[in-house]
This record gives C-alpha cells, structure tokens and sequence, in this order.
C-alpha cells in the first residue's frame, strides 16, 4: 500500500506574500479585540468603584504605552471591520423580490450603521 | 456521524463578528483616546453601566467578543499547522472565552 501522500504546506505559508499576510493579520484581529475587551471591562470595574478610581485608571489611560496599544487595537478592529462588511453579502445575500441587492449596497450600507454607531456612542458619553 | 457544536461556536463566531465590526471602533475611540484627552464624563459612564440596558449591552460585548475570538483563534491556529492538538485547542478556547464571559458577568452586575 501507497504511503499517504505528505502535506506540502509549509507551517509558516502565511508569511509567503502579502494576500496570505493579510489574510492571518485579519485572522489574528480577534486577538486583539478579546484583548481591548479585557481593558473595556477594567474600565468598567473602574467606574462601578467611583469617581476617584475612574480617574486614576484614566491617567493610567494616558500612559504613552496605553496609548500606542489603542492605536494598535484601533487598526486591527478597523481591518476587522472592513473585511467583515466585505463578507457579509457573501455570507447573507439579500434579495429584494426577485432581484438580489447588489452587494456594494449591503457594504454600503454597514459603512453607515458603523458611522450611526460611533456618533450614539459618542452622544451618549459626552454630548 | 456525532452531532457536531460547530453550528453554536459558528453562530456566535458571526454574531461576535458583526457586533464588534459595528461597535468596536467606537468604543475604543471613547476609552482608548477621548477618555484619556478628559473629554468623557464620569457622570455619564456611571450612569451607563448601572442602567439594566447598559449592563446587559456591556455583558452581550464582553461575551460575543470572547466567543468570536475563541472560534477564530481555535481555527487560526489550526491553519498554522496545529492540526494535532486540534482539540486541545478549541478546549483551552472555548473554556477560556466562557471564564470571560463569566468575569463580564461579574463586571457587568457591578
């Protein structure tokens, strides 16, 4: 009997080019959402224990690391945001009656519930 | 065939997906930047995680967030050539992402 035929692909294929690249950077943004989830929960815990403590976790908030991580995680929930408004036709196709809505309409029209959203979101802590 | 518990991981997979893809980015642009430039009131904030609908919201963020994670890390890492300890993986996943859930719950409830 034949030996089974051995799996080509190499264990590091993703960082062949830049498709695949983007393709693992995609994947790996879920990491980094759990990871703000982490800090969006301490914030919280902060600001359940009063005003003193909210204050002192802001100025940690402050902190230049703090900050870059932010950016970091702001860049990844973006791709994140984009490739998955990218998928949803495909994974959701919507007809209307017969015709099927094209799908730059369905991204479209994600792009503006992402705009309402952030504008309640930012009404509701300050405005 | 065993029935398979893919169709539930994948369910909160998409919903965790489609959650953070609409809400992440302001989120983070309140905590991570316009709470550290003082621009966010703490009247506001606290207001917000007391109200039942706020609670709720956090726990539901917290919750599809872990989860959608854990199903998209358990594959990743099988794509990185992990396939042998497949289910360890999704083990240390999916129990991870509900002892998360489990401390939003806590958070969440103040």
């Amino acid at each position: 009997m034949a030996a089974p035929y051995p799996r080509q692909r190499s264990n590091t294929w993703y960082l062949a080019n830049w498709p695949y690249r983007l393709f693992m950077l995609r994947e790996l943004s879920a990491v980094f959402l759990a990871l703000y989830t982490v800090l969006l929960l301490l914030l919280v815990t902060k600001v359940h224990a009063g005003p003193a403590a909210f204050a002192g976790y802001v100025h940690t908030l402050q902190s230049p690391l703090l900050i870059a991580v932010h950016v970091v995680v702001m860049a990844f929930a973006l791709l994140h945001s984009v490739t998955w408004f990218q998928a949803v036709p495909k994974g959701l196709p919507i007809r209307r009656g017969e015709e099927p809505v094209p799908p730059q309409l369905v991204i479209g029209a994600n792009y503006v519930l992402l705009l309402a959203v952030t504008v309640i979101v930012v009404v509701i802590v300050r405005v | 065939m065993r029935r398979s518990s893919e169709p539930l991981f994948w369910s909160l997979f998409s919903a965790g997906g489609m959650l953070t893809a609409l809400l992440m980015p302001a989120l983070i642009l309140v905590t991570g930047f316009l709470a550290p430039a003082e621009w966010v009131e703490y009247e506001r904030l606290e207001a917000l995680v007391t109200n039942p609908l706020g609670r709720l919201v956090i726990f539901a963020v917290a919750f599809l967030t872990f989860f959608h994670w854990a199903h998209r890390f358990r594959h990743v890492l099988v794509e990185m050539g992990l396939r042998r300890f497949g289910l360890p993986i999704a083990v240390v996943c999916y129990v991870a992402a509900l002892a998360g859930s489990a401390w939003a719950g806590v958070v969440a409830l103040g």
